[in-house]
């Protein structure tokens, strides 16, 4: 007997994990919000044409290169722009539930350190060590050889990690983000 | 002392990902090699820092956007077929939407639109 399952069960099963995908290639939720939209769109008219396999790396596929389209389109993502409101909202600490929401869903350093990585670099990361995927995998949904994954990996680390230095264990604790020092260019 | 490693095999190495006689050299090396140790040590960190943060979360508000998405999204091609659904084992189906109630086995057939991805 079939299983049928409806658009909603498609979107209720995998509505979270792109999101937390897009959120973080993209940098911020409105950005994040569309690039989610785009990638059930796709995935919608996509279905008839799919392939049984991975349905969770086929999702990563498309959401990551609909990803990588917009940075090389300059458009919808405003990566650029993404840190300078942080502060504020920081400063806004009570100042509403918008704000509240903002810090109590994301870590803005974190978050600012990984959307100042330049777009290859931060597909790499983001897959490898948050969403755990394999070399092999990356390689695969970037089309690009596993050696191009492992120093893209390793780059993008390293510049993470100094951006975040301050926080690196054996060093000072920071002050989270209030005259945060650290230089993201 | 041993040849520094690449910065592709740092990654690696500090993903714990290599094997055999290459992981051995690597560990032998970084024992003896303060800058590649160091090298190492810096991937992990930023591992940490990365897996530390706290996930996005689900703006609830977009369960909806991606509800409508068949409603406002048109399909490329086969006017007639009802769109499909897969589950998240990847067994696909067409299932019925709105008034097209019609459950149809799914088959590998091309259309003759390709699909976007």
């Amino acid at each position: 007997m079939w299983q049928t399952p409806s658009w909603d069960e498609v979107v209720r099963t995998h509505a979270d994990r792109v999101y937390r995908l897009a959120y973080r290639l993209a940098g911020n939720r409105a950005d994040a919000e569309d690039l989610t939209q785009e990638t059930f769109v796709r995935v919608f008219r996509s279905l008839a044409n799919y392939q049984p396999g991975t349905f969770e790396g086929w999702l990563h596929r498309i959401t990551t290169n609909l990803f990588l389209d917009m940075v090389r389109r300059h458009q919808r993502i405003r990566f650029d722009a993404l840190p300078d409101d942080v502060g504020d909202r920081l400063a806004s600490r009570e100042a509403g539930p918008e704000a509240a929401y903002e810090l109590s869903n994301l870590d803005p350093e974190i978050q600012r350190a990984l959307a100042a990585l330049p777009a290859d670099f931060r597909v790499a990361v983001v897959l490898c060590d948050l969403e755990q995927l394999s070399y092999e995998e990356i390689a695969a949904t970037l089309g690009v050889k596993v050696g191009t994954v492992r120093s893209r990996i390793h780059r993008g680390r390293v510049l993470l990690r100094e951006a975040l230095a301050h926080r690196a264990p054996g060093s000072r604790p920071a002050e989270p983000g209030v005259g945060s020092e650290v230089e993201l260019a | 002392m041993t040849q520094h490693l690449s910065d592709e095999a740092v990654a690696a190495f500090a993903d714990g990902v290599l094997r055999g006689r290459v992981r051995e050299r690597a560990a032998k090396h970084t024992a003896e090699c303060p800058e590649c140790a160091y090298a190492v040590a810096v991937q992990r960190e930023a591992i940490w820092m990365l897996r530390a943060a706290p996930a996005p979360e689900f703006p609830v508000s977009l369960i909806e956007r991606l509800r409508e998405v068949p409603e406002t999204t048109e399909l490329p091609s086969a006017p007639g077929v009802g769109p499909a659904a897969v589950d998240h084992e990847g067994s696909a189906l067409f299932a019925a939407f709105g008034t097209r109630a019609a459950f149809l086995p799914w088959r590998r057939e091309k259309h003759d639109s390709t699909s976007d991805q």
